[in-house]
């Protein structure tokens, strides 16, 4: 036990504060790092959120000494001149009487001793990653040691909404690889045990940084992204047809096919559509709906086409062409000429019948000169994938499906097809639940996690705002539903959203703001904040129930672990294939 | 570590003077009157008292009349006055006040501190530069200025100090690289509280008496 220093001040409210040993390097202090404080009776875990020191040398004295002279004389006067104070959020308590570990309610008294945290008392607090249950999430920063590992509880992590914030590049995608990872080893290893959760995953994966591969920041690929190490366990689908193509991943269009206008304005409010072409939507579908079917046109008479008809005009109608030549629709029409002719008396029905009001007339031109951007989005009216959807709720749903990824392919940065396939599935989602409540369930029989990249788009705080995700977060945990922000900017998310968030991974951030944000729900948060404001990529405070108490951890490398998957996952496999072998003999006998 | 020659330093022959008082760490040597011109204040005397040789740096000198009403100015300056009176001089007494900062012992072993006082009439001698040398170093033969803390202990005074740097300046260049001294004198003045202009003083002084001002 190595005493480096000794406690001059402490409160509930401002926390620690220490004063190191003569001769102790305040460069062996890192911010974040944990210590204990050791008194007779317990030992408190603590983490050093600031370290300062004043020199009592008066600098004229010091300046006044030549340059080459000055190293020399330092360590003297760092010794003789300088007082080096920690301070510390003490975060744990281990009675040495009652033998156990809980939230301080004490302070240490004066002079208590500051002493380093080795890894076995760490334990103590943290307990040990079995890989059963717990898995290794990161290590503390410990003053001068390394080699401790602290867990992860899955069954506590995913029985609550968890939030992951940082600034880009900060490690967020990282930790969200190596969650996936976990939470589908739980379920591999606890399937038939007590504690077993059926853990679904539902990916936005804006970058196919889950599908494909992890970058590091020079956006070179390091590690296999978890679904492509976890094949079997998840189904992908993208939206870029020659990713489709070229990694067998499902084909996703945005399916306009027989969309109920509720959906569509999801989906197109991104695109700047005035409020009253939202508000008039239900109506246009009406009346649009009415001209199809009245029109006694061959090809169009199918209302399930209704939004083609919202966004046909003398401007689109090459671009509607050649979505047939793409075979995106359905109809079949061998001579172009009739299908223009029949598509242009289309226009003119629809605009008669909604000119029946001018200002409706106004403001639908006006919004269906905004839903020109629609045709650059991977859209499809074709019957098939209008099932689709369905289909993936279903996967996530039923006790046999697999987790689901959305891959974004070539729409990375298309935040308009993110958006909408996100909000899609997301209401289907909502729907299906709610659907299955009146039903009178109690709980989804799997575990569905949602991991939302970008969560402010979808989790902003916008009065009058609906998002599904929103609804989820609110409504849905008790039915086993979790929504899983992953942002930048937690300072733009919903309070009422952010309040409802549980185990948090607070990755570094710089607005105030966004700190601040993150930071609610920890005792004391102000405590924190230099913390945040100081870590580096890969360095995380997660505080909530996944881990016993609040620590600042340098994350496991993703790429390191995602070996580990593999090896496990290959060990797993090859043990169920010889146990159903094995049972088919039984079976024959 | 280095050691003094000890057994250099006896008999009235090379004596310089005799111990006429002690009190605390401060003593008081009469000089002889022919010895007393080469002995300054800031100079190192070591005193033979046997088994233990204390030794002392001078800081103040007194020299008086033998009795009080003794003295009368007379016009004839120093000179003059012992040609017309060859033992004038044993009127008056020529003494000076040092300050224990260190003992050596029989086998030249130097200790920086106050030892064992000497005995009234116990010799005292000039102490050879080389052997000062030892004044200055630790037992690692690092230079080490701890003497300073004795001496400015008896006498807080930025002259004396100054003049002992540069009685010994000879002494403290040859103890090695200038920045291993530079940092050995601070040490040392900077663990006495001395007060930020004294100290400011004293490191003034030794850079500039020791030619290190840059
Ligand atoms: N746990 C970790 N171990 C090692 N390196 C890491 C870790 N976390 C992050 N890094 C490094 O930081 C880089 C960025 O991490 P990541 O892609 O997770 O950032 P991000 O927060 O998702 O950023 P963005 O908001 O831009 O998506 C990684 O490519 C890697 O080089
Ligand atoms: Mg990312």
């Amino acid at each position: 036990m190595k005493v480096i220093g000794s406690v001059l001040e402490a409160s509930f409210e401002k926390g620690i504060v220490a004063c190191l040993m003569r001769g102790e390097d305040p460069e062996d202090y890192p911010i974040g790092s944990l210590a204990i404080i050791d008194t007779d009776r317990n030992s408190y875990l603590a983490i050093l959120n600031e370290v300062q020191y004043t020199g009592e040398l008066n600098p004229s004295i010091l300046m006044n000494i030549p340059s080459r002279f000055r190293d020399g004389i330092m360590p003297h006067v760092r010794k003789r001149y300088v007082n080096y104070i920690v301070k510390l959020i003490p975060i744990a308590k281990y009675s040495k009487e009652k033998n156990i570990t809980e939230k301080p309610d004490t302070i240490p008294p004066y002079g208590a001793r500051l002493i380093k945290a080795v890894p076995s008392e760490i334990a103590i607090y943290y307990g040990e990653p079995d890989w059963q249950k717990t898995y290794p999430l990161g290590r503390p920063k410990l003053i001068g040691e390394v080699g401790y590992e602290v867990p992860v509880d899955i069954k506590n992590l995913v029985n609550l909404n968890f939030g992951i914030y940082g600034k880009s590049g900060s490690g967020k995608t990282f930790i969200a690889n190596l969650l996936v990872g976990y939470g589908i080893l739980y379920t591999l290893y606890n399937r038939g045990e007590e504690d077993y959760i059926d853990i679904r995953f539902l990916i936005f994966d804006m970058h196919d940084e889950y599908s494909l591969e992890v970058l590091d920041n020079s956006r070179r690929p390091i590690a296999k992204g978890v679904a492509n190490i976890f094949r079997k366990e998840f189904v992908i689908y993208t939206p870029d047809i020659e990713n489709s193509n070229k990694f067998r991943m499902n084909y996703l269009p945005i399916p306009l096919y027989d969309m109920p206008s509720g959906y569509l304005k999801m989906i197109i409010e991104p695109l700047g559509v005035t409020q009253a072409f939202l508000d008039n939507l239900a109506t246009f579908e009406k009346k649009i709906k009415r001209v199809m079917e009245k029109s006694g046109n061959t090809i169009l008479s199918d209302p399930g086409y209704w939004i083609l008809g919202l966004i046909l005009s003398q401007e689109t109608i090459d671009r509607v062409m050649s979505l047939m030549d793409r075979r995106e629709t359905e109809f079949i029409e061998s001579d172009r000429s009739v299908t223009r002719r029949s598509l242009y008396d289309l226009i003119e029905a629809i605009e008669n019948v909604i000119g029946e009001e001018r200002e409706a007339l106004k403001s639908f031109k006006a919004g269906r000169r905004r839903l020109i951007r629609l045709l650059n989005m991977p859209i499809s009216f074709k019957k098939k994938y209008s099932r689709t959807i369905d289909e993936i709720v279903k996967y996530l749903i039923n006790p046999k499906g697999k987790s689901v990824v959305i891959s974004m392919g070539r729409y990375e940065k298309t935040m308009s097809v993110y958006l909408a396939l996100a909000n899609l599935i997301g209401e289907r989602l909502r729907i299906k639940l709610q659907e299955k409540i009146a039903e009178g369930m109690e709980e989804s029989p799997t575990k569905i996690i949602i991991l939302l990249e970008e969560a402010h788009k979808f989790l902003e705080k916008k009065p009058g705002a609906y998002s599904p995700f929103g609804v989820i977060a609110r409504e849905m945990r008790k039915r086993g539903v979790i929504i899983v922000p992953i942002d930048q900017k937690p300072g733009d998310l919903d309070p009422d959203v952010t309040s409802m968030i549980w185990t948090n991974m607070v990755f570094a951030l710089t607005d105030p703001k966004d700190v601040s944000a993150a930071l609610t729900g920890i005792d004391n948060p102000k405590l924190y904040e230099s913390i945040v404001y100081s870590l580096k990529p890969g360095e995380a405070v997660i505080y909530g129930p996944a881990v016993k108490f609040p620590v600042v951890l340098s994350i496991e490398d993703y790429s390191k672990v995602s070996r580990e998957f593999e090896k496990r996952y290959k060990e797993y496999i090859g043990k169920k294939r010889s146990k159903s072998l094995y049972e088919d003999d039984l079976s024959r006998d | 570590m280095r050691k003094i020659r000890v057994s250099r330093y006896s008999g009235s022959e090379t004596a310089v003077g005799e111990v006429a008082s002690i009190n605390g760490s401060k003593y008081i040597i009469y000089l002889y009157p022919e010895r007393y011109p080469e002995i300054s204040i800031g100079d190192i005397l070591l005193i033979d008292s046997g088994i233990y040789h204390p030794i002392i740096v001078v800081d103040e000198n007194i020299h008086r009349a033998r009795r009080e009403q003794g003295f009368t100015p007379l016009h004839t300056g120093h000179d003059e006055l012992k040609e017309i009176y060859p033992d004038a001089d044993r009127l008056y007494i020529y003494a000076i006040s040092g300050v224990n900062v260190a003992y050596a012992d029989e086998k030249g072993s130097v200790k920086t501190g106050f030892g064992p006082s000497p005995r009234l009439h116990d010799f005292a001698y000039d102490m050879e530069e080389e052997d000062k040398e030892r004044l200055f170093l630790d037992e690692g033969d690092t230079p080490n200025f701890t003497i300073l803390r004795y001496l400015l202990h008896g006498a807080r005074d930025p002259i004396l100090l100054r003049e002992f740097i540069a009685r010994n300046r000879d002494v403290i260049t040859k103890l090695g690289d200038e920045r291993e001294v530079f940092s050995a004198f601070f040490n040392a003045i900077t663990e006495m509280n001395l007060g930020d202009a004294f100290l400011k003083t004293a490191i003034d002084d030794f850079l500039s008496i020791m030619g290190w001002r840059e």
